[in-house]
């Protein structure tokens, strides 16, 4: 890494400020909240915790890596129809070009996704109580505010990590979806560097994820599904080991699938 | 009436008694169910029970959810539904807040979570109030 592959790291965040890129970024970020909003007059919380999942159990759960893709990988998807990536090639290195590109999305979707997970953690662990706290009350549940608590840690998948601090467990949860989120944009990535079919490509991350969950629901152990694995909301606390676990495996394949990248990088059909 | 005729015509009495009132439960006390809920937060509404109390909180216990699920649930009448409660997992419990009135035919609807894609089991007991 030199100062010209930091510049073409730099060049490649740029592209985002294409009008339909921060329209989708604004949209997404918005998602949680309006969702939230819609629903929450009808509802009875036990506190600020049930705010946050009712907040993040958003229609993007379904389609997160699509979200993630599209984020991260369009310009990629374009560059690589244009033929732009052989033009490239004549003046840029092309290992440097592509891995500046592959950091460049890997980051900024990482930050996008922080962002997804981190204003709907302020939203209702800062900025709704001091709204009073409509809808929230752990009596409905036979709870005092102090067992609503005590309740809460063991409730979800990471939410023990609220007995360390509540903005312990708001950056660390908030890191984890914009680390899940950069995965499977890798993965994205690798795919539309490796196969023909660009649509298709784009398309990996999200079947992986839906069919993986599909599979996990039906064979009675959602715990191990990718989509709880980022969205622990509708099921019991489990190790956050389960979560960890398959996407942990999405990571492998990705790194093996970039080292096979990186030692054919010459050859490939889709960078010539 | 012979005395045999009379013991047959009692637990003949006795009888429609008995299934009368299970069709219309005292909305005081609770109700068991054993039930399965659709996937993608359908809706599964049972029971009938005649709401004691209008505006009284009506009242839920789960005993188990499958395969570690977590349950929504509220109060029913016609198209008029009561507060949701949300996230409910084994042994767990909550006061069901409405609006409904007194005498009101009531039922329950509970639901899975929106992107719970397999059908689950939820067993517990439920009241009106």
């Amino acid at each position: 890494m030199n100062a010209s592959w930091f510049r073409l790291v730099w060049l490649g965040l740029m592209q985002w400020s294409r009008w339909y890129v921060i329209l989708f970024v604004v949209i997404v970020l918005s998602v949680p909240i309006v969702n939230f909003l819609d629903g929450f007059s009808t509802t009875a919380y036990r506190d600020n915790l049930d705010v946050y999942a009712d907040m993040l159990n958003s229609p993007l759960t379904l389609v997160f890596p699509l979200a993630a893709v599209f984020v991260g990988c369009t310009r990629f998807y374009q560059e690589v129809g244009n033929r732009y990536i052989s033009n490239v090639r004549m003046r840029v290195n092309i290992r440097s070009y592509i891995s500046a590109k592959h950091f460049g999305s890997v980051a900024a979707t990482f930050a996008v996704f922080f962002l997804f997970a981190f204003i709907p953690f302020v939203f209702s662990f800062y900025l709704w109580p001091a709204l009073g706290n409509p809808s929230v009350d752990p009596s409905v549940y036979g709870m005092t505010v102090g067992e609503a608590q005590l309740d809460s840690l063991q409730r979800l998948t990471f939410s023990a990590l609220l007995g360390s601090g509540t903005v312990v467990y708001g950056v660390v949860y908030a890191a984890w979806v914009g680390a899940v989120a950069a995965i499977y944009v890798s993965l994205g990535f690798a795919a539309l560097i490796l196969m023909r079919n660009r649509v298709l490509a784009m398309a990996v991350p999200f079947l992986v994820y839906f069919v993986q969950t599909i599979a996990a629901a039906l064979l009675g152990f959602p715990q191990v599904a990718l989509m709880y694995a980022v969205f622990p909301f509708g099921l019991q606390q489990f190790s956050a080991v389960w979560a960890i676990a398959p996407t942990a495996a999405i990571l492998l394949v990705c790194v093996v699938g970039w080292i096979g990248i990186h030692r054919r990088m010459l050859d490939l059909e889709t960078l010539t | 009436m012979k005395t045999k005729s009379k013991i047959v015509l009692s637990i003949v009495l006795g009888g429609i008694m008995v299934s009368a009132g299970g069709a219309a439960y005292a909305g005081t006390s609770y109700q068991g169910f054993n039930e399965t809920t659709p996937s993608l937060q359908q809706p599964r509404t049972f029971g009938n029970q005649t709401k004691a109390g209008s505006g009284v909180a009506g009242g839920i216990i789960v005993d188990s959810v499958g395969s570690n699920y977590t349950v929504n649930a509220k109060l029913r009448t016609g198209n008029t539904f009561g507060t949701e409660v949300k996230g409910l997992g084994d042994s767990s419990s909550a006061s069901l807040p409405n609006s409904i009135g007194a005498g009101s035919t009531t039922q329950m609807t509970l639901t899975n979570n929106t992107w719970t894609t397999v059908t689950v089991q939820i067993v517990g007991s439920w009241r009106s109030n």
